[in-house]
């Protein structure tokens, strides 16, 4: 791996921090505005028809997480070697389009069958997108990066299991977040001599 | 008596101390009613994952350091996972995701590493 793609590679890593950056806060933002927000009881979904300003926050908050999301999967697709890796961020900016058109597709868009698929669909490459890095970092011998996947995805299931759909999409957007962001400062970091995530 | 050895037994101490605190949690917090089998169940399953990682930390132990580490970030992960969502006791979860922690951070020193995967006396 030449100097330069490391540079590319850690630069693209930002991106990945600034789309859990902007979802973060657009998640605040909508829970201060639209106080019938519920966490446990609404989806992220209710944030979309809700009559506040949060709704608005949502769309525009969607579009541009997804967006960071898609940029910081191309930049790890284009300059990443490694097959784990590569397909994690094809992964990725599939999971970026997709929650950007979560943001134009809201529930109220027909019968919100729409919002679902794509819903479904983000999810699944997210998914994708965690278990192709995590299985390249742990046959790349830093197991423990690997395995904190492994123990955030039994929280996960956990979740699945105990909690209605409501409450466990919440656990697992927060699982997601923390995760991306454990990724993209891996990438960020692999800019600096001597580390190796690329 | 090396460094080493010490390490491994270390690991092994803690997957037994952790299996024993599963099999007290699971007096402690017994139901006997239909409605209790998943809880029960994830005690008894906890405890069978400590013992088996206590187990792991030998060189003719039954899995090899890779599946070890696996095993015990599934164990942590269970037991965290159950904890969050309620089905441990929260002290009794805690307790045991410490342990879990410890075990990996035992299992990840590199004399641990060099012990498990030095080939093994036929």
């Amino acid at each position: 791996m030449n100097a330069d793609a490391k540079k590319h590679t850690a630069a693209f890593g930002w991106f990945g921090i600034f789309a859990v950056a902007v979802f973060a806060c657009i998640w605040l933002a909508c829970t201060v505005m639209d106080t019938s927000w519920v966490w446990g009881t609404s989806t992220i979904s209710d944030f979309g028809i809700s009559k506040t300003d949060a709704a608005s926050y949502f769309k525009y908050g969607c579009v541009l997480t997804g967006a960071l999301l898609a940029v910081f999967g191309v930049g790890e697709a284009c300059n990443k070697s490694k097959f784990g890796f590569v397909l994690a961020g094809v992964m990725f900016v599939l999971a970026g389009i997709c929650l950007a058109l979560l943001g134009v597709f809201t529930l109220d868009h027909g019968n919100g069958n729409v919002h679902h698929a794509f819903a479904y669909l983000f999810m699944i490459f997210m998914l994708a997108a965690i278990i192709a890095a995590s299985a390249n970092y742990w046959y790349d011998g830093h197991e423990i990066i690997g395995g904190i996947s492994i123990a955030l995805f039994c929280v996960a299931a956990a979740a699945a299991f105990a909690y209605p759909f409501a409450h466990f999409e919440v656990i697992a957007a927060v699982i997601g977040l923390t995760w991306t962001t454990m990724h993209s400062a891996l990438t960020v970091a692999s800019g600096i001599k001597g580390k190796d995530f690329q | 008596m090396s460094m080493r050895i010490n390490n491994s037994k270390m690991g092994c101490g803690l997957g037994i101390l952790g299996g024993v605190i599963c099999m007290v949690g699971l007096v402690l917090f017994l139901e006997v009613a239909q409605s209790a089998i998943v809880t029960m169940s994830l005690y008894m399953l906890a405890a069978v994952l400590f013992f088996a990682l206590a187990g792991a930390f030998s060189r003719t132990g039954q899995w090899s350091w890779k599946v070890l580490m696996f095993m015990a970030f599934v164990t942590a992960g269970i037991v965290l996972g159950g904890t969050i969502v309620g089905y441990y006791d929260f002290w009794f979860g805690f307790i045991e995701t410490v342990i879990g922690i410890l075990i990996i951070a035992v299992g990840a020193l590199g004399d641990t590493k060099k012990y498990l995967t030095r080939p093994r006396d036929a």
